[in-house]
């Protein structure tokens, strides 16, 4: 099965984040620890690729804290999928990203 | 000092304005995810009070990555999901539109093509380096007798003088060409080859492919008799025969011992030569006036060709102390003439070839602006799709974008057609280039010449591309939107001037080509009606060689000469048959000779002439008229006879007053008794045809003096021939081998070829500008019809009204028709003065009439009037038979 995006470490690091309940921009940057200017073009190449989602927080709760609504991500079907690999290929890397208190 | 984080956490003026990168579409989200992101930061870095200066810039850095993303979602969109829907987009409307698409493609096709053909001719004549390695130590060494004298080659005595004593030099050799019959099987075959030193193959670092080279005691009398043969000779003539190296072949009937084949490819002096024999050189004996043979040099490692050229000439004023006997060059004003081998080979084609750059740099130019004003026609098309877009959310750049990939698709498509054009255009040329052309044979359209074409078809397409999208820009959408695709209008008044600039340019670039088209046709024509002097039509010449292996005594071999001739006389067909040394407008020997009754001082430079050797029957198989006297007979080399004929030219010189018959003659260096004149002929053109009247001196192939009588053995058999002249050489074959079985026929032609080949060079510029100054001329025509059927077609609800108001139609068509002349007057304006200024660098290939020939400027003038005219007539005709009430419907 042909996969629409390079597996690599970098996005192998996104995706057990995501997972992980890291879901907005710059708490994947922070879990990951990956350099700041890659991230971002990391996430929508892949929400592109159909592998994320991204969608916007609830208004009415970003309205209460008095800030603009955040950008969120989750991993679709493809993403899940593809987690599978990741396990394979990095296996070391998926106990860093265990989920926090089970799934997310 | 704490921002208030309310406003503006720091950095949001940042987000802001790098949001300016992303394509608009997106840039809403993108901006508000940024902003969550960096209010969110903020607040939970602030709620904890006083944020520490480190985590602050930390939240700085991050915010200003948001640049790469900028970047990267800009990227993104222009690519995948932009040049791939352009490219379709473009290629389903330019299926749509066949007419502007074919006329773009072939325009495009014939510029790119024209200009990458003569990119291959230049690279493969001009920039490419020689075969050799180390081409640039490589130099020709020659010498010079007076200001503009004849180039002369280097004397075999001087030679062993500058090995001896000129250091800069690594090594030196001469050459010589020769030709000899090569007996294989039953077939003679006549081969061409060159006479070389044996250290020749060592300057040009040459190496064999089997065997060797010469052995130094191979150029010394006595060594043994040797051959190097050519790859392809090798080939041709044994079959490959892997065991040739050590057998023996007879060539000229003198059995030889091929000592090695050399590199397929390596064929020097002369693209022809197939074999290589030593040249022998007795330095005891070696001549100091013979300039026949040609020398290459290698410099020194280290050394400079002037360095070489400088202590050559030293050593050359030296030379009476260094080698007896040579006090007369230098009196004589004898100089060296050292240039780099490839300028030598390249020779004088230089300025043909320049005059052939400019031409198609020309034809491009012109090929070029039809393309913009065709794609601007095309844009104001496509405008209304264009502002849709715009409308949709496109930025300049996108739109820019569709359009360059339009015109970049046109330009591959116009490149890969001219690759094709190219390679039509070169293979022709190459056939008919001339053989004066140096190593065009060599010439073919290759990744380099592919890479021009691609180059060319790039920068046209960024031309293309961007000029139609600056214009845009600077409009602005809004501006589109409301002109409404120019309804009614003539489109903007910029627009239409820039076209019509255009097509002035085009025009004016048109006629430049045309006069120095119409310059080379009245050459060409000029050099047809030259007076040569003698008759081709109906002549078949051969060529005819007698070894002295096979016939050793020179009577024998005039008998033989003799006996063919009255053999080939009585060939049915054959009206007239004779013999001569070198056929006219061929180069062959120019001798100093002397004359009884002007006898030369030591300090006079000596009496030159051209000397042919030729039998009875030549001047009336030729058709030379004598003026005066007879011609040559059977008994003019008997002893005591001895006849010569001399060119009227000769004797108007030495003798004004035409009182030459009976003065006695000889050549300066073998003949010991003279000669007397017993006729003179009319001048014929000996060696080109744009040289009038030579002096020349005709002496009889056998010169029976008291001395060992000597025979000119290779000689031009003419025949006269009513009708075909080459139908009758399978009869002279058949008469040769009755005589002798081993003396084949080579090179047979019909004079008319030799005449055809003497004008090729013109003829071939000629054709080439001819076929430039014919496209210029369609292609400037071609783009005043398509102004002016635009102009009518956007002008018919202007025009229609007129009508209805009482135009008549014959004066609307008058008004378009001046409307393009107009535009064609300027041009010719611009290039009558371009055309004087351009065709002055032609001067050197024209013959017969000058660059500023008012005959030329007039008529060319004139058929690009017409041209215009009738390009005009057809949208002008239209124009007139527009109702006026279809001139509302245009509405």
């Amino acid at each position: 099965m042909g996969r629409l995006f390079s597996l690599t470490y970098p996005t192998a690091a996104v995706l057990l984040a995501i997972r992980g309940g890291h879901r907005y921009g710059f708490d994947i940057m922070d879990a990951t620890g990956l350099p700041d200017g890659t991230v971002y073009p990391l996430l929508r190449r892949l929400e592109r690729r159909g592998v994320l989602s991204g969608d916007w927080e609830d208004e009415a709760t970003a309205r209460a804290e008095r800030r603009p609504p955040r950008r969120y991500y989750a991993l679709t079907p493809v993403g899940e999928a593809s987690l599978d690999e990741v396990a394979r290929r990095f296996p070391a890397l998926v106990p860093l990203f265990a989920p926090e208190g089970g799934a997310p | 000092m704490r921002e208030r984080p309310e406003s503006d956490p720091p950095g949001a003026l940042w987000i802001r304005w790098v949001s300016r990168l992303v394509p608009r579409a997106r840039r809403g989200p993108w901006r508000g995810e940024w902003e969550a992101e960096l209010v969110y930061a903020w607040r939970r870095l602030d709620a904890r009070g006083p944020v520490p200066l480190g985590a602050r810039l930390r939240l700085r850095w991050r915010v200003f990555t948001c640049v790469f993303d900028a970047l990267d979602e800009r990227r993104q969109t222009m690519t995948t999901m932009g040049w791939w829907n352009d490219v379709r987009f473009a290629v389903r409307g330019l299926v749509r539109s066949p007419g502007f698409t074919v006329i773009t493609l072939v325009t495009l096709a014939l510029g790119i093509g024209a200009n990458t053909a003569v990119f291959s001719l230049v690279d493969g004549v001009l920039l490419r380096p020689l075969p050799f390695e180390a081409p640039d130590d490589l130099m020709e060494v020659g010498h010079v007798v007076g200001e503009d004298g004849d180039r002369m080659g280097t004397p075999q005595g001087l030679y062993l003088t500058y090995v001896e004593h000129v250091a800069a030099l690594e090594g030196m050799a001469l050459h010589r060409p020769t030709a000899a019959n090569l007996a294989v099987g039953d077939e003679p075959e006549r081969v061409t080859g060159a006479v070389v030193t044996p250290g020749f193959f060592e300057v040009l670092r040459a190496r064999p492919a089997a065997g060797r080279t010469f052995a130094d005691e191979e150029g010394r009398p006595g060594g043994e008799a040797v051959v190097v043969l050519s790859h392809g000779l090798w080939r041709s003539a044994f079959g490959s025969d892997p065991g040739i190296v050590g057998a023996t072949v007879r060539l000229d009937g003198v059995a030889r011992r091929v000592v090695g084949v050399m590199e397929a490819g390596f064929a020097w002096p002369a693209r022809d030569t197939r074999f290589w024999v030593p040249m022998v050189i007795d330095p005891a004996r070696a001549p100091s006036g013979d300039f026949s043979p040609g020398a290459v040099a290698r410099v020194g490692a280290g050394v400079s060709v002037d360095e070489a050229r400088r202590e050559l000439a030293s050593v050359v004023s030296r030379l009476p102390s260094l080698r007896e006997g040579t006090d007369y060059l230098l009196d004589g004003g004898m100089r060296s003439r050292v240039i780099p081998l490839k300028e030598a080979v390249v020779g004088d084609v230089r300025r043909t070839l320049q005059v052939l750059v400019g031409t198609v740099a020309l034809v491009l130019l012109i090929a070029c602006a039809n393309v913009v004003n065709l794609l601007m026609v095309r844009r104001e098309e496509r405008s209304r799709e264009l502002v849709v877009r715009a409308a949709l959310g496109a930025g300049r750049m996108q739109v820019g974008r569709a359009l360059f990939v339009e015109s970049l698709l046109l330009c591959l498509g116009g490149a890969a057609l001219g690759l094709a054009v190219a390679r039509g255009a070169v293979t022709w040329a190459v056939a008919m280039a001339p053989t004066s052309l140096p190593r065009v044979w060599a010439v073919g359209v290759d990744g380099r010449a592919a890479t021009v074409a691609v180059a060319l078809a790039l920068g046209a397409a960024l031309v293309f591309g961007l000029v139609p999208m600056l214009r845009f820009g600077s409009r602005g959408i809004a501006a589109e939107l409301r002109s409404g695709g120019a309804r009614g209008g003539t489109g903007g008044r910029d627009r239409q001037r820039l076209r019509s600039g255009l097509v002035v340019g085009q025009v004016a670039l048109a006629l430049v080509l045309l006069v120095g088209a119409g310059l080379m046709v009245r050459s060409a024509l000029a050099l047809r009606a030259v007076d040569t002097g003698f008759d081709a039509e109906g002549v078949v010449a051969v060529r005819l060689t007698v070894p002295a292996g096979e016939i050793a005594d020179a009577r024998a071999t005039a008998e033989f000469q003799r006996q063919l001739l009255d053999r080939v006389d009585a060939v049915p067909g054959v009206v007239a048959s004779g013999f001569v040394s070198d056929l006219p407008l061929t180069e062959g020997s120019f001798f100093n000779v002397e004359l009884e009754d002007h006898p030369r001082g030591d300090d006079d430079l000596p009496i030159m002439a051209h000397v042919r050797w030729a039998s009875a029957g030549y001047f009336e198989t030729m058709g030379i008229d004598i003026v005066e006297g007879r011609g040559l007979r059977g008994g003019d080399d008997a002893v005591g006879l001895r006849g010569v004929v001399v060119s009227r030219a000769f004797a108007d010189r030495w003798w004004p007053g035409g009182n030459a018959l009976g003065r006695r003659v000889r050549t300066g260096f073998d003949d010991q008794e003279w000669w007397e004149i017993v006729g003179v002929t009319d001048d014929v053109r000996l060696t080109r045809l744009e040289v009038p009247a030579e002096e020349a001196i005709y002496f009889p192939t056998l010169s029976a003096s008291s001395g060992a009588p000597r025979v000119t053995r290779g000689l031009e058999l003419v025949a006269r021939v009513s009708g075909d002249p080459l139908s009758v050489l399978p009869l002279l074959r058949e008469e040769t081998r009755a005589l002798h079985a081993r003396i084949p026929l080579a090179d047979a032609r019909p004079l008319t070829q030799v005449v055809e080949d003497a004008a090729a060079r013109t003829s071939f510029t000629t054709v080439v500008l001819a076929a430039a100054g014919a496209v210029a001329l369609l292609l400037g025509v071609v783009g005043i019809y398509g102004v002016v059927a635009y102009l009518v077609s956007r002008r018919t609800r202007e025009i229609g009204i007129r009508m209805a108001l009482g135009a008549r139609s014959d004066t609307v068509r008058r008004m378009v028709v001046r409307q393009g002349l107009a535009l064609a007057g300027a041009g010719v304006g611009i290039g009558l003065v371009g055309a004087v200024a351009l065709t002055s660098l032609m001067a050197t290939l024209l013959y017969g009439v000058t660059p500023t020939d008012p005959l030329t400027y007039l008529a060319v003038t004139a058929v690009l009037v017409a041209a215009v005219w009738l390009a005009c007539w057809a949208p002008a005709s239209r124009a007139a038979r527009i109702a006026p009430s279809r001139a509302l419907e245009a509405e």
